[in-house]
């Protein structure tokens, strides 16, 4: 009788838990809709648990949308510590990093959800772009030519990839590509001044 | 009741003080506020502000670039490398950092240094020229007059030619051709022939070799040769230094060796130095040496350089040998003290003139006491020097 008394107190003592949970979540839901973000976070702050994956998922975003990034990144990175294959979290964890300047580190969170998804199209793009950046144009063509294979007809692909390889001196292949682009985007700035030879 | 409400208003009156006192170290808080002070050109005050946010764990890439900028253009440049070091820990390839870090260099004096940002620089962030990986980086000049006050060490010259140059940013050289002149007279060098009239015509080549290894370490190699004809007898004085330096941001350290032969003696010495930067730039610095020679006993010297920046364009240097010496070197074995006489006291004072961006002119003093070989006679010397040294 005990034992079962004992249970049926578990039980409900969970569902009330849920519930709180999901009504937190239901309110921030609402409050981020109206843009009180510091007011979401102060309501997911009533039920936070550390160990919890969604609830430090959420607060990295809300974080992110009152642009207080090194806490954002903190939420994200508990969030990525707690599911090391999700994709999500790490996605997630791109965006403070990239408000942050922390480029080392962000190539780093590409480069793990890569590792996980080979074909992810804003790791690929973003990776090519910080090499890009970078002046390392054989490495940023790798990733760029990966997303124009995946989505031939993706302005952003094709035009980075037009100016990679008119970096590496490839002003042929860079042609036909800003081509590309000026179908999906007609009369392109960046496109036209790459057709001229980049000058 | 009284008492209780006296204690509640003290008590108020405290937090609300405590209140006014404590800064707001959000993010958004530090990153604004280092904005509108960077907007606002106060330098000082964001160089402040920044290292309390920093120590109240509010530390980001664009508030270290606001911090490096300001202490940049405070003339700071030791505290804007520290800063935009920082940068490089989040972002390597950070273009602005490595930009402020080659030209803080510069102005540290350590063009060898600044070397190892460029490659991290686009085109037409500085000079072309500056981005060669081989050229020839400077040259110069050096003539010293010596008056002795003893007629048996004649008056003396000592000159020099220099020439330096990079084979790629990370490796530098330096050469020198040198000569020095005396005639002297001394009896009781009794295996020399015409010991009372010994002209000495020293012939010499020195060269360094600076190789980095990366934003902050340096190794150094020198090898110094030294052709001393004494009459009958001819010396082939070969020096070789290896060493390594670290340069950080107040401060550099080096350590070197020196090993060789001088007047058929072998010869070891162990240098420490220690280059001081207190105000970031080059208004006010040390550097201080401390040498352990080894030859037939051990010695010990101490030298201590201070410089100042005394006008916009002129810097006033003092220097002083503490110690006893004798087959003793200096400069990364640049100069070496080879006479027959042992040194007794050494000090001087160099003032170095910046005519314009590229040209620099020395003019010294400096005042040796020596004392004459086998005796315990004293005698002074005078030096006189002046040089000309051109950055390409």
């Amino acid at each position: 009788m005990l034992a079962m008394l004992s249970m049926l107190f578990f039980f409900f003592a969970t569902a009330q838990q849920i519930a709180t949970l999901q009504n937190a979540f239901k309110e921030s839901y609402t409050q981020e809709y109206n843009q009180q973000y510091s007011v979401a976070i102060a309501t997911l702050n009533k039920v936070y648990d550390e160990r919890s994956y969604e609830l430090n998922l959420r607060l990295g975003w809300l974080s992110y949308l009152i642009k207080d990034y090194p806490k954002s990144q903190l939420y994200y990175q508990k969030a990525v510590y707690l599911k090391p294959y999700a994709v999500e979290a790490k996605l997630g964890l791109v965006q403070p990093l990239a408000a942050l300047q922390s480029i080392d580190k962000l190539l780093q969170v590409y480069d793990e959800i890569l590792k996980i998804d080979p074909q992810n199209t804003k790791a690929n793009y973003w990776t090519g772009i910080i090499y890009y950046n970078r002046k390392k144009y054989e490495q940023a063509a790798k990733f760029f030519e990966k997303m124009v294979n995946l989505y031939p007809f993706d302005y952003d692909g094709n035009h980075m990839l037009a100016w990679t390889y008119l970096n590496l001196g490839r002003s042929s292949d860079a042609g036909i590509l800003f081509n590309k682009a000026l179908l999906i985007k007609p009369g392109d700035a960046s496109c036209l001044e790459g057709l001229a030879g980049g000058k | 009741m009284q008492k209780l409400i006296i204690l509640t208003m003290l008590i108020f009156g405290l937090d609300t003080l405590d209140a006014s006192a404590q800064k707001n170290f959000s993010f958004a808080a530090v990153d604004s506020q280092s904005y509108a002070l960077y907007e606002k050109a106060q330098w000082k005050t964001l160089l402040i502000y920044g290292k309390e946010a920093i120590a109240n764990n509010q530390d980001f890439v664009l508030l270290r670039m606001r911090m490096g900028y300001a202490a940049f253009m405070l003339g700071n440049y030791s505290e804007s490398i520290k800063q935009y070091e920082v940068i490089l820990k989040e972002d390597t390839y950070n273009t602005t950092a490595h930009y402020y870090i080659y030209w803080s260099r510069v102005n540290l004096n350590q063009p060898e240094m600044a070397m190892a940002e460029v490659k991290f620089l686009t085109a037409g962030m500085i000079a072309d020229k500056k981005m060669k990986a081989a050229a020839l980086t400077n040259a110069g000049i050096e003539l010293s007059y010596k008056q002795s006050s003893v007629i048996s060490r004649g008056n003396s010259i000592y000159a020099r030619v220099g020439l330096g140059n990079r084979f790629s940013h990370g490796l530098h050289m330096q050469q020198s051709v040198a000569t020095y002149q005396q005639k002297i007279s001394e009896p009781l060098l009794t295996a020399v022939t015409k010991n009372t009239s010994i002209n000495i015509n020293q012939l010499e080549y020195y060269n360094r070799v600076m190789i980095n290894l990366n934003r902050n370490w340096q190794l150094k190699t020198a090898y110094h040769y030294i052709y001393t004809p004494f009459n009958n007898f001819t010396y082939h004085n070969h020096l070789l230094l290896f060493g390594v330096k670290y340069n950080g941001t107040y401060f550099d350290i080096q350590a070197d060796a020196i090993i060789g032969k001088i007047t058929d003696t072998s010869t070891q010495q162990y240098n420490l130095q220690l280059g001081l930067y207190p105000l970031g730039n080059l208004n006010l610095y040390s550097f201080s040496t401390a040498s352990l020679r080894k030859q037939k006993e051990s010695a010990f010297n101490l030298r201590q350089v201070i410089g100042v920046k005394l006008l916009k364009q002129i810097w006033l240097e003092g220097n002083i040998t503490i110690g006893e010496f004798h087959n003793y070197t200096e400069n990364d074995a640049l100069y070496v003290y080879n006479a027959i006489d042992i040194n007794k006291q050494k000090a001087g004072i160099t003032s170095y003139i910046s005519l314009n961006e590229k040209l620099t002119a020395q003019l010294g003093y400096t005042y040796e006491q020596r004392q004459l070989f086998g005796t315990t006679i004293n005698f002074n010397q005078h030096s006189i020097t002046g040089g000309l040294s051109w950055k390409f």
